[in-house]
């Protein structure tokens, strides 16, 4: 220990408890999230879901944004969901109105928020303002994107490639021959494996950056523009994509900023953290191509910007 | 000839390895170092299964060892288990740890955090405080107590304080001051807040940053940047070790 000061030591230390705390915390959701994409996979036909969506674009939309009252889900483990949808036929603007929604507009949030605040009005708005969000963004999407925007058919194929070359008995002619509930628990087992050696990478990457972003970037910094209207909300944003945290926590985060920052950009904060952050970012690029990415970034970042911000102006 | 399957041993290792990280942690009660107790449960979930995935690759590996068909892989795609190997030697190399003092010049020592949680008329314990004389403040109650103290010190001022917390100093803390600090984690580590009081004693220099006591003084207020905080005029004080769950969970 003699090669560093304590300081630095010290220094090295809380960026390691931080790291391993944002993926101890996720890896739950982010098991979560495959085994529910792995289950998915084996069990529910495209059929089932053709079925089940609203054949009206806009009702389906908004069905999609408030599903997450039902499956309150984290935004650690949404890709791998979101793209499983995909690939069974749902079509893209629903899977993003879920995918952006869900984290947000849940109860565990809700209250999360309400109880932080100690306001229900706070809760509404950042609900509200989710939702909004998420359905122009979904709209926006089905008017612009018309394909499923997944990365090539390559990284599919490869994906069960790799399942295959796993264990190579195991094959992917489900249908040709009967199997057992045994070998369809392994197969959910195997590729719910799969998946999270695929995503993991990505949360760890995401979880490392957002530790670089708590252990160095000083709050104090933020402060000086806690009360410009326009500003704060940016800078807020930018705050919220760096750090990584779950959405069920961010509101005590915010609350913390109460004093310093407008409502605006606290709601900002809370918005839009949990639709777009490292982590969701990395792992996005990897399942969408980038032109959607950019696209979805792009959109939800000045619909949300405009959304608090004529949020505090009225 | 048969050829060990090196990316399914290589998965098998790292899920071993994240199952015996996790499965350490549990034993050893060190996962409230990084996490909400709320989630302990999630966490050990997600160990079994983990547990199961690493038999699944085990048995695999024993199939492809059988028969083996298939041709070594390509060495380029072993990149992709950099990230999972950088995390398992970063936990193990380092020690495992609560944060400490030097984050709260990063996260920003603001008194009000806490205090703006609870809204003012919301006020559970109250009575309870305005009867008693001693405050005892323990991790139950750190927050309500601190939401008090700060939204209405003229209210206390003259009764004595109990509580425990670890040294923090630094440019702005005034002369003969120190603010004993707790962290207070709502999920994980990452939306960690210090939270605290500023104290008041002689020999002030002597406390280094990080250290844990337990103090008992008078609450005394004072005018701090235009507000009326609360000060605690330190009658006694003890070192302490660090408690074994160091952080506040609300």
């Amino acid at each position: 220990m003699e090669i560093f000061d304590l300081n630095t030591w010290q220094v090295i230390l809380n960026f390691k408890t931080i790291f391993l705390g944002i993926i101890i915390e996720a890896l739950p959701f982010i098991l979560i999230s495959v085994i529910v994409s792995s289950v998915l996979h084996n069990f529910v036909s495209e059929e089932l879901i053709q079925r089940v969506l609203p054949k009206d674009k806009m009702s389906s939309i908004v069905l999609s944004c408030l599903f997450g009252m039902i499956f309150p889900a984290c935004d650690c483990g949404m890709v791998p969901i979101v793209r499983r949808l995909v690939k069974k036929g749902v079509p893209l603007y629903c899977a993003v109105a879920f995918m952006l929604s869900a984290p947000i507009i849940n109860p565990v949030v809700a209250t999360a928020t309400a109880f932080a605040f100690n306001s229900i009005g706070i809760a509404a708005a950042r609900l509200g303002i989710a939702f909004l969000i998420a359905y122009i963004t979904s709209a926006l999407v089905s008017e612009v994107f018309t394909g499923t925007e997944l990365k090539d058919v390559q990284s599919t194929h490869d994906h069960n490639h790799d399942h295959d070359h796993d264990c190579c008995c195991v094959c992917h002619s489900h249908t040709e021959h009967k199997i057992t509930l045994r070998e369809k628990f392994l197969n959910v087992l195997d590729d719910a494996c799969s998946e999270f050696f695929e995503m993991g990478k990505y949360l760890i990457i995401g979880s490392f950056l957002g530790a670089v972003a708590q252990t160095f970037i000083p709050r104090a910094s933020l402060l000086t523009v806690g009360h410009e209207p326009f500003l704060s909300i940016i800078v807020m944003m930018f705050f919220a994509f760096s750090i990584s945290v779950c959405s069920t926590a961010d509101a005590f985060i915010a609350s913390s900023f109460n004093t310093s920052f407008t409502t605006g950009a606290l709601v900002a904060f809370m918005v839009f953290g949990p639709m777009i952050d490292i982590k969701n970012i990395l792992m996005l690029s990897h399942a969408f191509r980038l032109r959607f990415v950019v696209f979805l970034v792009v959109i939800v970042s000045l619909l949300c910007a405009m959304g608090t911000y004529l949020f505090i102006n009225i | 000839m048969s050829q060990l399957n090196k990316d399914g041993l290589a998965k098998a290792l790292i899920l071993l390895g994240f199952v015996l990280l996790l499965f350490s942690l549990i034993i050893t009660d060190q996962l409230t170092l990084y996490v909400h107790p709320r989630i302990i449960t999630l966490i050990e979930l997600s160990d079994g299964l983990l547990f199961m995935m690493f038999l699944l690759q085990c048995w695999n590996l024993k199939k492809t060892w059988n028969n083996s068909t298939d041709e070594p892989k390509q060495c380029d795609r072993y990149w992709r288990y950099l990230p999972f190997v950088f995390t398992l030697l970063i936990a193990l190399i380092l020690p495992n740890t609560s944060l400490n003092a030097s984050l709260v010049n990063n996260k920003g020592l603001n008194n009000q955090i806490i205090t703006e949680i609870s809204k003012k008329d919301y006020r559970p314990l109250a009575p309870e405080l305005r009867k008693t004389n001693l405050i005892k403040v323990s991790d139950n109650n750190f927050i309500e107590v601190m939401s008090e103290l700060y939204h209405f010190p003229q209210e206390y001022v003259g009764k004595e304080i109990d509580m425990k917390g670890f040294i923090f100093k630094d440019a702005s803390t005034p002369q003969d001051h120190f603010s004993l600090i707790r962290f207070v984690v709502g999920c994980c580590v990452a939306d960690a807040l210090p939270s605290g009081v500023l104290c008041e004693i002689n020999n002030a220099a002597e406390y280094t940053n990080g250290s844990w006591y337990q103090i008992q003084g008078i609450i005394e207020t004072s005018e701090h940047e235009g507000k009326l905080v609360p000060v605690v005029k330190v009658t006694w004080i003890k070192p302490i070790t660090a408690n074994t769950t160091p952080y506040v969970f609300p």
